[in-house]
């Protein structure tokens, strides 16, 4: 292998390897080359004509008749007299963005595929709305690549409440406050077509993005909005590509760029499925999850731990300390609070056969290193005690963050 | 913000004429199928490449192909959709070529070819993270970069939807890059 010191670029390197000119291809020699082919190709051309010659002379006797020729010609007369009106449909007002925004307005069923291209299972989202245009119903199914240590996520919302099945933990959390419901419906409408229309519309209108519309003549081409977000703003390097369906003037995708050395770099598409596609009502329930999953229940107790003055640090480092004074008054039920509403049989199956006898450090807290997170990372040191033998035991990623339907509230939520 | 709107786009007039040229060649005009052969011949030599990895024989395949897509040209069901109907016609000939006992030459094997002009040990490299690509990856990055074709153009030939495209060719190009890492290779700006 040669040895380079600069970075190369791969493009030039694959140009390099296989690039070739441009070919010409030798019509008449090919044809020489294929004189059997190119007889059994004509042969067939003469078929052919000799059925259509049948056909024409069909023709000829029907126009023999006087009747039948006045017929004809009040045909095309007629079909010419369509073609005046259809040309005039044809003149319509250029397209504008405000004609998606109205039409999302009929929207009632919503299929969305949202693909980042460094990966190949992408996230999927099934909306119901009411008829105002709000959702009334999600569901989605986040792959494992979003969060490693979540694993594949499949949650529903319905009527409030919120269930996100974690299957690799098998975890069901469960959470009815409209906070907490309105927090992970933001999930869904990052990535709901209709409100990319209208974020554009605002963005615009505030000087952040400059909107080119493409409007080909084809009807089976989309009309192509290419949105380019200005260096002063805050999406700066960014550029977005809806391409909007002719006929009824819905997003069908919006692809993903992003500056790079001088060149707009892919980097995913959210693609519409279906539109108004009735979804079966039974997708709104996660009936999926197995009898043996753990429930963490946020409705009807309070977890984690009260922030009230003290800062983010404070607070994450305060959780981690009574988490385990909880266990090591082996209070199973109080440290299940501390981490996300854990039931304290399943936190004494999974702790049960270690004695926890004293905290050795706790902190500093820093920002946890998976920043979707929004939490804190906590590093500690316990002493334990397993199989009658005492040690340290070191945990260098507990994470500690607000609990979703409780705000200003705390909880260990990995990690351990 | 002005609109820009794009009326009688050389695209639009492109695939107008090659609709013609298909109607033309089904109805028994011989003239209008050479015109098409001559429009995508680069395509299909590209695709046989990515298979046979050796020029001289991706030539003979895509000529082979346009010889079985002329003898069944009337058979084809949307004028639309000549391009990658003779894409996939050309993919059997060149595996028909491939599996030939008088080659030796083994399909996709690009880093063993008998043409390579001077010992070039990057395009050695970089011809072996190729051939590690699964087909479909394979043959996107070699019509890419064997004829410089754009993603339109790539589109239409293969009949996949630009954002396809997009997806598939960073994912291929991130590979290559990988395994270049892995084997040694300086590090590449993708």
């Amino acid at each position: 292998m040669s040895q380079q010191d600069d970075r190369k670029s791969l493009d030039e390197l694959i140009w390099r390897a296989i690039g070739r000119k441009e070919l010409s291809f030798d019509f008449d020699k090919w044809k020489r080359e294929h004189k059997e082919k190119i007889q059994q190709f004509e042969s067939q051309t003469k078929q052919d004509a000799s059925s259509f010659c049948v056909r024409i002379d069909v023709w000829r006797q029907i126009m023999k008749s006087r009747i039948t020729r006045a017929a004809a010609v009040a045909a095309i007369i007629l079909v010419a007299a369509l073609s005046v009106v259809y040309l005039d449909e044809l003149v319509r007002p250029a397209y504008g963005v405000d004609q998606t925004i109205e039409a999302n307005h009929s929207v009632r069923y919503i299929h969305v595929k949202d693909t980042d291209a460094s990966h190949d299972e992408p996230k999927e989202f099934w909306i119901e709305c009411d008829a105002f245009g709000r959702i009334k119903n999600a569901r989605w199914h986040i792959p494992g690549w979003d969060s490693p240590e979540d694993g594949p996520k499949i949650g529903v919302w319905k009527e409030n409440r919120v269930q996100v099945w974690l299957r690799k933990k098998n975890m069901l959390f469960i959470a009815g406050d409209k906070t907490a419901a309105e927090k992970m419906l933001k999930l869904v409408e990052d990535s709901d077509p209709r409100l990319a229309v209208e974020r554009l519309r605002n963005r615009e209108a505030q000087g952040e993005v400059k909107i080119q519309i493409d409007e080909p003549d084809s009807k089976a081409e989309p009309i192509v909005v290419t949105a380019t977000y200005l260096p002063e703003s805050s999406s700066a390097n960014k550029r977005e590509v809806l391409l909007v369906d002719r006929a009824t003037k819905l997003v069908r995708a919006v692809e993903f760029y992003q500056l790079k050395d001088g060149v707009y770099e892919y980097r995913g598409v959210l693609e519409c499925l279906d539109y108004n596609q009735v979804i079966d009502p039974n997708m709104f329930i996660l009936d999926e999850v197995p009898n043996n999953v753990t429930r963490l229940d946020q409705i009807g107790q309070e977890v984690g731990l009260v922030q009230g003055e003290v800062s983010d640090e404070e607070i994450a480092a305060e959780v981690v300390r009574r988490f385990f004074e909880a266990l090591i008054a082996e209070d199973y039920a109080q440290a299940g609070k501390l981490l996300e509403g854990m039931p304290g049989d399943k936190m004494q199956q999974g702790f049960g056969h270690i004695k926890f006898l004293r905290i050795i450090s706790i902190g500093p807290a820093a920002p946890h290193p998976n920043a979707k997170t929004g939490g804190l990372v906590v590093p500690c040191t316990v002493e334990i005690e397993k199989d009658g033998v005492v040690s340290q035991w070191r945990l260098d990623k507990l994470g500690v963050r607000q609990v979703f339907n409780q705000p200003g509230r705390w909880t260990i939520f990995g990690g351990i | 913000m002005g609109k820009t709107k794009v009326s009688g786009s050389a695209k639009n007039v492109t695939d107008k004429l090659e609709t013609k040229l298909v109607e033309s060649a089904v109805g028994g005009d011989i003239d209008s199928f050479g015109k098409l052969c001559n429009r995508y011949y680069s395509s299909m030599v590209a695709i046989a490449y990515s298979v046979l990895g050796d020029h001289h024989l991706a030539e003979d395949a895509a000529q082979e192909a346009f010889a079985r897509a002329l003898v069944n040209v009337k058979n084809l069901r949307g004028k639309g959709k000549f391009a990658p109907w003779v894409a996939q016609i050309c993919r059997n000939a060149a595996k028909d070529m491939g599996s030939g006992k008088s080659r030796q030459v083994i399909s996709g094997d690009f880093s063993q070819q008998p043409d390579r002009q001077s010992d070039d040990m990057d395009g050695e490299a970089v011809r072996q993270a190729i051939s590690k690509l699964p087909v479909v990856e394979r043959e996107l990055i070699v019509l890419r970069y064997y004829n410089n074709l754009s993603y339109e153009r790539m589109a239409g030939v293969l009949g996949i939807s630009r954002a396809a495209i997009n997806g598939r060719l960073y994912r291929a190009r991130r590979k290559m890059a990988e395994h270049l890492r892995r084997n040694g290779f300086p590090e590449v700006q993708l």
